[in-house]
């Protein structure tokens, strides 16, 4: 990620008339844990660093390690709650946080990030994970129920414009709220949500879809019979890695297995641990079943009452 | 009449010479591999005739199932599309198989040779005319016996429960639409104080019983709010606005031209996703439902806030239909809506009897199992 020079000095600066070279060494350890100022600065430990060269180097280390806009949360963070019941002001902050926003980022006051400004651009890691690195996700899994058949049955046309249509229903509904679809093949994919309470977006995705594929069937669908997915959500920890395949997840492997083993046609299915962490009004919504001794999954699904 | 001819040939020109100087006919040429992207866009009553010189067995196979299943036309007035093959290396051994597949002509090699002559074609048009016309008499009767004995299991992919007999749209009696004065497919030409004809949805946000007498009016007055701006994201893409709102109650106006259904979907769709905008927008874990009934009727407009001293047969009707009727949870209709149901939405509707001398119908929404 480019860091402009311009914000860097800005932050600079903000540590600067902000914090005491302790205070600024006692934050950076909640990033880099050893992080130790006089290797990386030079200076011998009986002389004392000046400010602003603690604070540079701090703000390049930062930059390097492509952290900086998780840098920028902590002293939000900091200028809010104060380190060590001390009460700390981050001047000129504000000046900091604006150009953040300017590079196409927005504070999620929430989950205490920066993510992406999704109307000025949509990356697969929301501008934020890096390559490499484990984080937590929720996973929603969707698979377009009897494809073969589909395709021996209709001409070529008319099924790459209902997948079609199916794909850009699955977007919108993921990117409104945050997920992002890291893998496309036509009859299906995988989408990801990023953070500890992602399961909730994830399973209202998965049931908004649901819903939409209905409509589409309804209104929209041209085919002479209606379409049909089955949705999974599970969530688990993985490494990110740009390209979908280069993920070695069990979190995945095991969203798969839900996906074609146990959901049904037109429901979702979400395991138990992505259900633990739903709030109530959305968990509501599912039963539980138990397919077998070793697992036990809820579903969502559509009827009709009467 | 307009005739398409894909090809590649460069004598293909010359075998519809004699049409082109037909002034009946306007023939034009394209590359044969245009086919595909011309049906996607063109009208109703086009020819189409596609030269197969040159494909493989496999390319010929998978060519003439397209065709067998493309559509003319847009919207709901999409027919069979029309088409002949040109086979002048006589590739196509059994040339029935092209017409059971749906072709209307077919053009072989000595044909192809001695010219297409205005008789061949309108003989074809004929022939199409009388294949169409007994093709569409099949599936009206199919349809028919469908709707009178077996309804159909599922709708839009989920299982009705216990599938009852299917209205008779041509029973259902047409609205008296004399009385109409539309008003226009948005609100641009709309005037206070003029009466128009317009979408009137009464809808009711059901409180649930564990809220009665513990929250406070402030709470309520919150919840209501956000139940507002959650409806009004459905509604006013659709061009709904709220007109009158008191206490848990109200009436949405949407401007009606005589052909948008576009707010009985939005409704629908709102009705549909109860439950995310219970656990999304409103956060109540005791879920909160709503009703709505709709009709389309006359009203005098004027803007929300100054409708106190209205009179309108059609705001009273609509007020004691929702009031006094529509169970909580469910989507009613009048007769004057019933007949801008999309043709797939049909199965949902059930008559529901009559109210102040209007019919209504019930419809059905799915909700999680």
């Amino acid at each position: 990620m480019r860091v402009r020079t311009k914000v860097r000095n800005l932050c600079i600066r903000a540590l600067t008339e902000s914090l005491d070279v302790n205070t600024m060494v006692h934050i950076i350890r909640r990033m880099f844990q050893n992080y130790d100022i006089n290797e990386r600065t030079g200076f011998p430990e009986s002389i004392p660093i000046p400010s602003q060269n603690a604070a540079r180097q701090i703000v390049e280390d930062c930059v390097g390690a492509g952290r900086f806009l998780e840098f920028v949360g902590l002293l939000i963070e900091v200028d809010r709650n104060g380190v060590m019941g001390r009460a700390y002001r981050v001047r000129g902050l504000s000046n900091v946080i604006e150009e953040v926003v300017e590079m196409g980022y927005l504070f999620d006051p929430e989950r205490r990030v920066f993510v992406e400004n999704t109307v000025q651009q949509r990356t697969k890691n929301w501008g934020l994970l890096r390559e490499g690195d484990e984080y937590l996700f929720t996973f929603l899994r969707m698979d377009i129920v009897g494809n073969s058949n589909l395709v021996r049955t209709y001409a070529g046309d008319a099924i790459a414009r209902t997948y079609s249509d199916l794909r850009s229903i699955v977007q919108r509904v993921v990117e409104s709220r945050n997920g992002r679809i890291w893998s496309w093949e036509g009859d299906g994919g995988v989408c990801a949500f990023h953070g500890a309470g992602a399961s909730n977006p994830a399973m209202l995705c998965a049931m908004e879809i649901l819903h939409e594929i209905y409509l589409y069937n309804l209104l929209d669908c041209t085919l002479m019979e209606p379409v049909m997915m089955r949705l999974a959500v599970h969530n688990g920890r993985c490494e990110y890695h740009e390209v979908f395949e280069d993920i070695k997840s069990d979190a995945l492997r095991k969203l798969a297995d839900i996906e074609s083993r146990f959901t049904d046609s037109n429901s979702v299915t979400i395991s138990k641990t992505a259900h633990s962490t739903l709030d109530a009004p959305v968990a509501a919504y599912l039963r539980g079943f138990q397919p077998d001794s070793r697992n036990s999954l809820y579903r969502y699904s559509l009827g009709f009452s009467r | 009449m307009e005739i398409h001819v894909f090809s590649s040939n460069k004598k293909c020109d010359s075998w519809f010479s004699a049409l082109d100087r037909a002034r009946k006919y306007s023939v034009e040429f394209h590359p044969q591999g245009d086919i595909r992207a011309w049906t996607r866009k063109n009208g109703n009553g086009s020819f189409a005739y596609i030269d197969i010189q040159g494909m493989t067995e496999r390319e010929v196979r998978t060519l003439l199932r397209y065709l067998s299943s493309a559509k003319s036309g847009s919207g709901s007035r999409t027919r069979p599309l029309l088409y002949g093959v040109i086979d002048p290396g006589g590739s196509i051994v059994d040339t029935a198989e092209i017409f059971h597949g749906g072709a209307i002509d077919y053009i072989g090699k000595a044909v192809a040779k001695g010219g297409i002559a205005p008789k061949r074609i309108e003989r074809v048009a004929r022939y199409a005319e009388n294949v169409l016309e007994l093709r569409e008499t099949v599936l009206d009767q199919r349809t028919k016996q469908e709707r009178r004995g077996r309804p159909p299991a599922t709708v839009g992919g989920i299982a009705l429960r216990a599938p009852t007999a299917l209205l008779d749209g041509q029973k259902v009696p047409p609205p008296d639409t004399t009385g109409y004065r539309y008003s226009g497919s948005d609100w641009s030409s709309i005037e206070p104080e003029t009466e128009y004809t317009f979408w009137i949805a009464y809808v009711n946000f059901n409180a649930p019983h564990e809220m009665a007498g513990r929250q406070s009016s402030q709470h309520t007055e919150h919840l209501v709010s956000l139940f507002q701006t959650a409806m009004m994201r459905y509604m006013e893409p659709a061009g709904g606005k709220i007109w009158m709102w008191r206490e848990l109650e109200g009436l949405l106006l949407f401007p009606f031209d005589g052909r948008r259904n576009e707010p009985l979907l939005a409704i629908y769709r709102f009705m549909l996703n109860q439950n995310l905008v219970n656990a999304e927008e409103l956060d109540q874990a005791v879920p909160i439902s709503f009703h709505f009934a709709v009709d389309i009727g006359n009203t005098t407009y004027r803007q929300s806030g100054q409708t106190g001293t209205i009179i309108s047969d059609s705001v009273n009707f609509i007020f004691h239909l929702g009031k006094k009727v529509v169970p909580e949870r469910d989507l009613t209709v009048t007769g004057n809506v019933f007949h801008l149901l999309p043709e797939r939405m049909l199965p949902l509707a059930r008559a529901a009897g009559k109210f102040e001398g209007r019919h209504l119908y019930e419809i059905a929404v799915p909700s999680p199992a």
